[in-house]
């Protein structure tokens, strides 16, 4: 029996919100710090992205076909590539051109929209589609919710658009006693499978490789491929789905995970029965063994795998209520700008941001979070949601003042019109009046 | 393994039960020198002292409260005595070198003011020449007692000597001279007053306190509820800051409200950590009654400000902060509560302002008065420059109003669920004070997440704390 070595890797990074305060409201309608966006998006693409590329594309060649791994690239995160770094982009696309990348689909702007518009969602996700076929050239058949946010309802919708396979986090909150290990299907479906991450041999590498005083520290790829043998016979797949700033940016050069990566292949591949799959190639090769039935929402946020490190408190419920409040208004208004600004706003890092959890203690909320408090962070997007109801309002204000005054010059013109056209009868009448006389006058 | 971990919690609790025991069953008696107390009072320092003493006769514990004068109080009398020094005549004459002269002229002095305050701007009073000769008495006095020995060791007692000829005027000379008659006579009460332990509030007890030890031999703890640093920032005064060293230098142990403060201690002082102990202040916590905002002035909302309008508490700020707000909008309004040297500049820049219908003044108010301002607040500021603690920080949150606090403030470290800005920040003030006042959730939001904490920071836990650290003492 074949176990399967999935590896995914999700890459994002959100439009930072400037700092924006009550004054500001009315005088400016600029919301991004492009500048703090560029800094961490170089920095960034100098500590992960070229290295662990490059890296991926030696190995993919390296193994000729044998190596290979998924990605998702949300739209936000390919818009600041075009942007800041064309570099990366172009490595991005070397990937796609090695036939050895498969590429997944999500929302374009990270949201947290399926929980509340599902129009919004299709749109979004349609967006995301059409950006993947344009800028890599491939057509998607694999769905991932933000920050694997799923229930019964995504699967069925993701279903709905097309979709073969669908991730969601391996939980125990779902799986109870099962196995992450295998394929499942949706309740509730007919046709796409689920594919479970299995969190504890990921977070191995993702969060414990560097930790000291991890009693496995430190984790060499020949161990971590002993243990991945290990569960041979007990699981068909062992998914490995994280962060791509993994490699370079939360575990650094020099813990390293490069090498960790390098070496990876090669002692997985020792075992004859173990091979490197894309989640396409596995929804291919294997039957769901169970239904799975997921009627509320996971995530791999947080201990909690769940809503609330976005909607779990009050601050965050208000502002994501009131931004998706303005939905109507803003398609309302058909101003691609203007939707493309409301669309950034919903990225999920804002509300993340505003995360009361773990205020007091330091941790990954407060390492990710460029704001001093989930107070500052509320007051800062609500302070922006503020002059940017302001704007659609002062928008729909001209539209519908334009509308009216679209409907006078039409009338002006058609009286101009009646005015020519009894001008006109007047000529023709005194043109008959004249020759009548003429006629009269003849005889 | 489990087993192990078990057995080790195990003794914890069995420690914690034997010590909490032992502090309860004894019966500890503390020699306590206070300056500020309820009803007199000024500032944070005679609510902290009343609240520690009220709390420490609730563990049944004996106090004796040396005041400079002696005022009626609801104490539990049972356990808590209180002592004015102004009626101690009898014991003194006993202090060796003490001339009798001197103490006529001495006794001239304490009928000048009756309300003591630690804060006394006393700039460009004149004093009368009375004042010059009591003032050079009383440097006789203090070097016959060697009170200032170390204040001797970096001249201050050559400052002292000259100021009673030329005058600085900056802290009343006849403040110097309260504390060192306090210190004399409070100091002498060690030697008729059964205790365990001296507990000295200040600058302005320490040296009774420091007295007494030398009297009883009983070991002495300085609590230190504020600094001159905070005062006056870089521009100390030095005599007290030689005063505060000095007592720092000679106390067994030393209570800093804050980490702040400890951290201004072992910074300013160059004292050792290991000898400072944070102790943080606390609050009674009230029920949160019903919010009348927005009553006070139709329907207009309130921010407030409530403490000594001096440099220190940084009103200045605050004002600056509302005439941005006052800018954008007109429904909202500011009130100052309290009194103090920047009265007159303050009202002025107001005046200058033109904002004097927004902007109002009570003064000084009584305690019932101050409930209802808090009542009627929508958002409480605390623009300290330099705040070992705040506790009406603790009380406005107690009653349901949202707060602003400085950075550089010791309750900032106690409640992280706070919003806090650099007091200098006067345009991120304003933004919060926005917020604040229009976004009703994070109102909420905030007081729910603080509603728990301030239920840990209760006086209780502070007297605990310091019997504690009696216990190790004794």
């Amino acid at each position: 029996m074949t176990t399967n070595i999935c590896i995914y890797f999700q890459v994002h990074q959100p439009d930072r919100l400037r700092k924006y305060s009550y004054f500001d409201i009315g005088h400016s309608h600029n919301y991004e710090d492009e500048k703090v966006n560029r800094e961490i998006f170089l920095k960034i693409v100098n500590k992960c992205y070229l290295p662990a590329c490059s890296l991926l594309l030696r190995l993919i060649e390296q193994y000729q076909g044998v190596f290979k791994v998924a990605f998702s690239l949300s739209g936000v995160f390919v818009e600041q590539c075009q942007r800041f770094s064309s570099e990366a982009l172009d490595l991005f696309k070397k990937l796609a051109a090695t036939g050895c990348v498969e590429f997944l689909n999500e929302t374009y702007y990270h949201s947290l929209s399926f929980l509340f518009s599902p129009a919004e969602f299709t749109e979004q996700v349609l967006l995301h589609k059409k950006m993947i076929e344009q800028e890599f050239g491939y057509v998607a058949t694999t769905f991932r919710n933000t920050e694997l946010i799923y229930n019964n309802d995504v699967a069925k919708f993701a279903e709905s658009l097309g979709y073969r396979t669908i991730l969601a986090e391996g939980t125990e909150k779902i799986l109870g006693w099962r196995s992450p290990g295998f394929v499942y299907r949706p309740h509730g479906c007919q046709q796409i499978k689920l594919l479970l991450r299995d969190y504890r041999l990921t977070d191995d590498v993702a969060f414990r490789f560097s930790d000291r005083s991890w009693s496995e520290y430190p984790l060499l790829a020949e161990k971590y491929a002993y243990w991945l043998h290990s569960l041979h016979g007990k699981t068909e797949t062992i998914n490995l789905f994280m962060d791509f700033e993994t490699f370079g940016e939360h575990q650094w050069h020099d813990t390293g995970i490069f090498e960790f990566l390098e070496k990876l292949p090669e002692y997985v591949l020792k075992h004859p029965e173990y091979c490197f799959a894309t989640p396409a190639e596995i929804s291919q090769r294997l039957d769901p063994i169970a239904e799975l039935d997921v009627p509320y929402p996971v995530s791999w946020a947080d201990m909690e795998r769940d809503l609330t490190a976005w909607y779990g408190n009050d601050l965050q419920r208000d502002a994501l209520h009131v931004v998706y409040a303005l939905e109507r208004d803003v398609k309302a208004l058909n101003d691609p700008q203007l939707l493309h600004v409301w669309r950034l706003l919903q990225t999920s890092d804002h509300f993340y941001y505003m995360c009361i959890k773990y205020a007091s203690d330091g941790d990954v909320h407060k390492y990710f979070n460029p704001y001093n408090s989930p107070y500052d962070a509320y007051i800062n997007y609500q302070n922006i949601l503020v002059d940017f109801s302001q704007e659609i309002a002062r928008k729909k204000e001209e539209m519908s003042v334009v509308a009216a005054s679209n409907g006078i010059t039409s009338l002006a013109t058609s009286e101009q019109q009646l005015q020519v056209q009894s001008s006109q009868r007047c000529c023709w009448f005194a043109n008959i009046l004249k020759q009548l006389k003429k006629l009269f006058f003849e005889c | 393994m489990l087993t192990l971990v078990k057995a080790f919690l195990l003794c914890g609790a069995i420690r914690n039960f034997i010590n909490s025991t032992a502090s309860f069953l004894t019966t500890m008696k503390i020699l306590m020198y206070g300056w500020e107390f309820p009803p007199l009072l000024s500032g944070g320092l005679g609510v902290a002292c009343h609240a520690i003493v009220q709390e420490l006769a609730r563990k049944h514990h004996d106090v004796t409260v040396v005041l400079p004068h002696a005022i009626e109080n609801f104490l539990d009398k049972k356990r808590v005595s209180i002592i004015g020094c102004d009626a101690i005549t009898s014991g003194v004459k006993d202090v060796p070198g003490l001339q009798h002269q001197s103490w006529q002229e001495f006794q001239g002095i304490q009928s000048f003011s009756t309300l003591l305050s630690p804060y006394l701007h006393l700039a460009g009073m004149e004093y009368r020449v009375k004042i010059n000769k009591a003032a050079l008495a009383i440097a006789a006095i203090i070097e016959q007692l060697r009170l200032f020995t170390a204040i001797a060791s970096i001249d201050e007692l050559s400052v002292l000597r000259s100021t009673a000829v030329a005058f600085t005027g900056q802290y009343g000379i006849n403040l110097l001279a309260e504390v060192c008659h306090y210190a004399i006579v409070a100091g002498t009460l060690a030697s008729v007053v059964p205790h365990d332990i001296i507990h000295a509030h200040d600058w302005l007890t320490i040296l009774a306190g420091i007295e007494a030890k030398k009297r009883s031999g009983k070991p002495l703890i300085f609590h230190v509820h504020a600094l001159e640093p905070d005062r006056s920032g870089d521009l100390v005064d030095t005599r007290i800051f030689a005063i505060e060293k000095y007592g720092m230098e000679q106390a067994d142990k030393i209570v800093a409200v804050s980490e702040y403060t400890k951290n201004i201690i072992v910074d300013k002082y160059g004292i050792s950590a290991d000898k400072i102990v944070t102790i943080h202040n606390g609050t009674y916590g009230k029920d949160i009654v019903d919010k009348e905002s927005g009553k006070a002035w139709k329907g207009h909302k309130m921010v407030l400000f409530l403490g000594r309008l001096a440099q220190q508490k940084g009103p200045m700020y605050f004002i600056e902060a509302a005439r941005k707000i006052l800018a954008q909008r007109q429904d909202v309004h500011f009130v100052l509560v309290g009194s103090g040297g920047l009265w007159d500049e303050l009202i002025r820049r107001v005046a200058e302002l033109r904002l004097g219908k927004y902007i109002h003044f009570t003064g000084f108010l009584e305690h019932e008065k101050i409930n209802h301002i808090f009542r009627l607040a929508d958002v409480y500021v605390m623009p300290s420059v330099s705040e070992p603690f705040g506790i009406s920080c603790l009380e406005a949150l107690s009653y349901g109003v949202p707060v602003i606090i400085s950075k550089q403030s010791g309750v900032a470290e106690v409640l992280p669920h706070v919003l806090k800005v650099d007091f200098w920040d006067v345009d991120e003030m304003s933004n919060k004070i926005m917020a604040l006042l229009d976004y009703v959730t994070l109102q909420r939001v905030i007081l729910q997440c603080t509603d728990g904490k301030l239920k840990e920071l209760t006086w209780e836990k502070t007297a605990t704390a310091l019997v504690d650290l009696y216990m190790q003492l004794v």
